[in-house]
This record gives structure tokens, sequence and C-alpha cells, in this order.
């Protein structure tokens, strides 16, 4: 069956490994489950700003086009990745620059 | 790539009298159930993402489509679905979203429930 994901354009993705190892290092964790566009894009653009350049806000999200929408969003301002969880669960990684 | 149409293109698109047995023209709104109950385009018709994957493929969908969603982000991977599964000549998702529809028109222009 078709799926958006299919036609979502994610950043670079990040194996299981990098991304469990990478999520205990998370200086803030959104948990974004059930939330749909806008919403997790204010709330990662509200979240990076309290964070220092280097750190990582990490959204946990099961809506698809955030896994685009938000590292668009948030731009410049963040370096991003997603992991896919295989289950439609997906988290988005944002190091600040 | 799709294009993003504004509310004053798409309020022109459907016609002042929000003609809705327009076969020519889907208009489909991919928000949530209360957001579309509460207020919603002129003959717009209600398709989440969810009944959108299942439905995408076997629907006969008009030659023109316009999608649109809260602020205009997620419609544009709404859109890209219909062009990619779907018959529809020309796909196109509605730039800003409902949040941009509702401050270019005024109240009268909304469709009562």
């Amino acid at each position: 069956m078709p799926s958006i994901d299919d036609v979502t354009n994610t950043p670079d993705e990040l194996s299981d490994d990098d991304a469990t190892e990478l999520f205990e290092e998370a200086d803030l964790v959104q948990d974004m489950m059930g939330e749909v566009c806008p919403y997790p894009q204010v709330e990662a653009k509200k979240g990076l700003q309290q964070l220092e350049s280097g750190d990582l806000l990490v959204q946990e999200t099961d809506h698809v086009p955030c896994t685009e929408n938000v590292p668009r969003a948030v731009g410049d301002d963040a370096d991003a990745k997603v992991w896919r969880s295989g289950d439609a669960t997906y988290r988005i990684y944002l190091r600040k620059r | 790539m799709i294009d993003e149409l504004s509310p004053e293109t798409v309020r022109d698109r459907i016609g002042d009298d929000g003609d809705d047995d327009d076969d020519e023209l889907d208009l489909i709104d991919v928000r949530e159930d209360t957001a579309y109950d509460d207020g919603h385009l002129p003959g717009a018709e209600h398709v989440t993402i969810d009944e959108l994957e299942e439905t995408v493929v076997d629907r006969d969908w008009a030659d023109e489509v316009i999608v649109y969603c809260y602020i205009g982000k997620t419609s544009i991977q709404a859109a890209r679905l219909i062009d990619e599964y779907g018959d529809a000549e020309s796909v196109a998702s509605m730039d800003g979203g409902y949040e941009a529809w509702e401050s270019a028109t005024s109240e009268s222009s909304l469709q009562p429930q």
C-alpha cells in the first residue's frame, strides 16, 4: 500500500546503534507522538532556543511528514538526522549549530 | 515538484459560490477531524493521511487536485502521494494552509457545518 513515507524527503538516517547511543546523550527530548504539524515545528524551535551550540534535541513522533517538515522548519539552526524504528515511530535528531 | 498555490488563487479556482459539484477539481483537506468540523474551505472533502494512503491508487481523481492542511507543509507530502500514485493531471498544495486561508478571506467565505 502506498505510504506517505514514500514521498517524504527526510535528512540522513541513523543506524539503530547510533540512534540509541545518541539518544542517551540527548540534552532535550520532546515527545511529539500523536502531534501533527505545525506543533512539532514550533516546539523544536523553542527547544533549540533553550540549548547551547552543540547540544542535542531529539523529537519522537509518529507523524511521518514531521521527519521532513521539522528539520526544514529549524533550517540552519541545527544539523538534522532521522531514525526510523520500523514500526511507524521516528526520531528526529537536531544538533544545535 | 509540487506547485504551491496562494489562498487567493485557490479561492478564485473554487469560485465565490463555492461550487462543490465541480468534478474537474478535488479539494482535499488532510487535517484532523475536529479541525475540519470547526471550519473548512467551501466544497472541501475531508481525507486524512491514513485514508489517503488506503484510497489514493483506486480512486478516480479529478483532473485537478488541490490539497491543504494547517500551514501548508503536510499538504505538500500529501500532494506528492497523490501525484505519485493517483491519476490526476495536476496536484497542488495550498501555500500557508488553512491558517493562511482564514487570514486571507473573511469569515463569511467559510462553508458552515
